[in-house]
């Protein structure tokens, strides 16, 4: 899920105007009781919550895209991950939910990846129409409740071990982005 | 998801992103009824519409798609369709199909669980369309659906220890179903051995 990167000068079809990355730097154990939502604030010191994203055009949309993975038990596993906004009065919105399972009876295998993408329009959510939007944005994840997660974002083939993963290969697991898109994006039509 | 697009320096006019749309379902569900066969996702055959920029174009196109699961198991595949012509219905051609698939399948042993969610990038450039400057192309994701006649689960939902046939509310929705394709130059992009799919068969 390779992502673009802004270039120094305009093109002729506006693109990218900003863009921001959350991401942690390692795996997690995320195995809270299941059944129920959990902020994500708590887990790697805090990288994926309560961030803030400031606008910088008038007008903007903004693409949200956010994935996780998680590792496999020797049973099953099973959750999914919310998309959270503040909207302008300072209540919490669910964007999106995206989720993600994998099974085997008696041996431990790689786990699964969820992808999430919306388009976010912040005027719908009270926001004004120019520059300069203080955006906040969280997740919420839900370990299902006979599937509780145990390792999140650590990559393993054969164990669900507390460890960064088969090949020191722990990054890539757990992100959000934010890309700031021209307005000319949000309609389904370019002309 | 996103391709890492170079744009052209700043004394150039033109450069590798002609034109971009993006088409997001938002919190909207659908399910497939149909087995062996293919069917319109939201029966909505313009997802998008590009205008074209510049005759003979390349396509970057992207998608993440999103099902819920059933109690048991589901199966089914997701493939991109276009059509194309001199004006805004984009409707002088038949429906191609560029063979641009997705498959999702799930399964425990009895449990509703949560679904899968994933996304495809590809790069395509239909030159037997002849498309020239002016011309308009629509796109739309179609779904095939397993045998098993039971395996229609909601799509954009993605819920636990329900089943996912119903519409689950706004708790669990939104986020998976996002189309986005942009027109790109092909002078600007470089694709490796030449590989890019030039597919311009019926659907």
């Amino acid at each position: 899920m390779a992502r673009r990167v802004p270039a120094p000068a305009p093109a002729s079809a506006a693109d990218v105007e900003k863009m921001s990355l959350s991401q942690p730097s390692g795996w997690a154990q995320m195995n809270s009781s299941a059944g129920s939502w959990h902020w994500v604030n708590p887990w790697w010191s805090g990288a994926m919550g309560d961030i803030t994203y400031v606008t910088a055009t008038d007008n903007c949309r903004l693409l949200i895209k956010w994935q996780y993975n998680h590792s496999h038990g020797d049973t099953w596993r099973s959750g999914c991950v919310k998309q959270m906004m503040k909207d302008a009065s300072g209540n919490w919105q669910n964007l999106g939910n995206i989720g993600s399972s994998s099974f085997i009876s008696g041996a431990s295998t790689s786990g699964n990846s969820a992808f999430g993408c919306l388009k976010l329009n912040p005027q719908s959510y009270g926001f004004g129409s120019s520059a300069g939007q203080n955006l906040i944005f969280s997740q919420q994840f839900r370990p299902e409740r006979n599937g509780n997660w145990s390792i999140m974002a650590s990559f393993a083939v054969n164990n669900e071990s507390g460890n960064n993963g088969q090949a020191g290969c722990t990054r890539g697991g757990w992100s959000m982005h934010v890309e700031e898109i021209p307005l000319s994006h949000w309609n389904a039509q370019n002309f | 998801m996103g391709r890492f697009v170079l744009r052209k320096p700043a004394e150039s006019s033109s450069g590798a992103i002609l034109s971009s749309a993006c088409m997001d379902k938002e919190k909207n569900v659908w399910k497939g009824t149909t087995n062996n066969s293919w069917e319109t996702c939201y029966g909505d055959e313009n997802l998008i519409t590009l205008k074209i920029v510049k005759n003979n174009p390349l396509f970057d196109i992207e998608w993440v798609l999103g099902t819920d699961h059933v109690a048991t198991w589901n199966s089914q595949a997701f493939r991109l369709i276009a059509r194309y012509g001199t004006n805004s219905s984009a409707n002088d051609s038949a429906w191609k199909g560029p063979n641009i698939m997705d498959q999702h399948g799930t399964w425990t042993d009895g449990t509703s669980v949560c679904g899968r969610s994933s996304g495809i990038v590809h790069l395509w450039r239909p030159t037997g369309f002849n498309l020239v400057t002016g011309n308009y192309i629509k796109f739309a994701i179609q779904r095939w659906g397993d045998s098993s006649g039971t395996n229609h689960p909601y799509m954009n939902q993605s819920t636990e220890y329900t089943d996912g046939t119903q519409d689950n509310g706004d708790e669990w929705q939104g986020g998976s179903f996002f189309l986005r394709v942009r027109e790109l130059d092909p002078a600007f992009v470089t694709c490796r051995a030449n590989q890019i799919n030039t597919s311009t068969g019926n659907a």
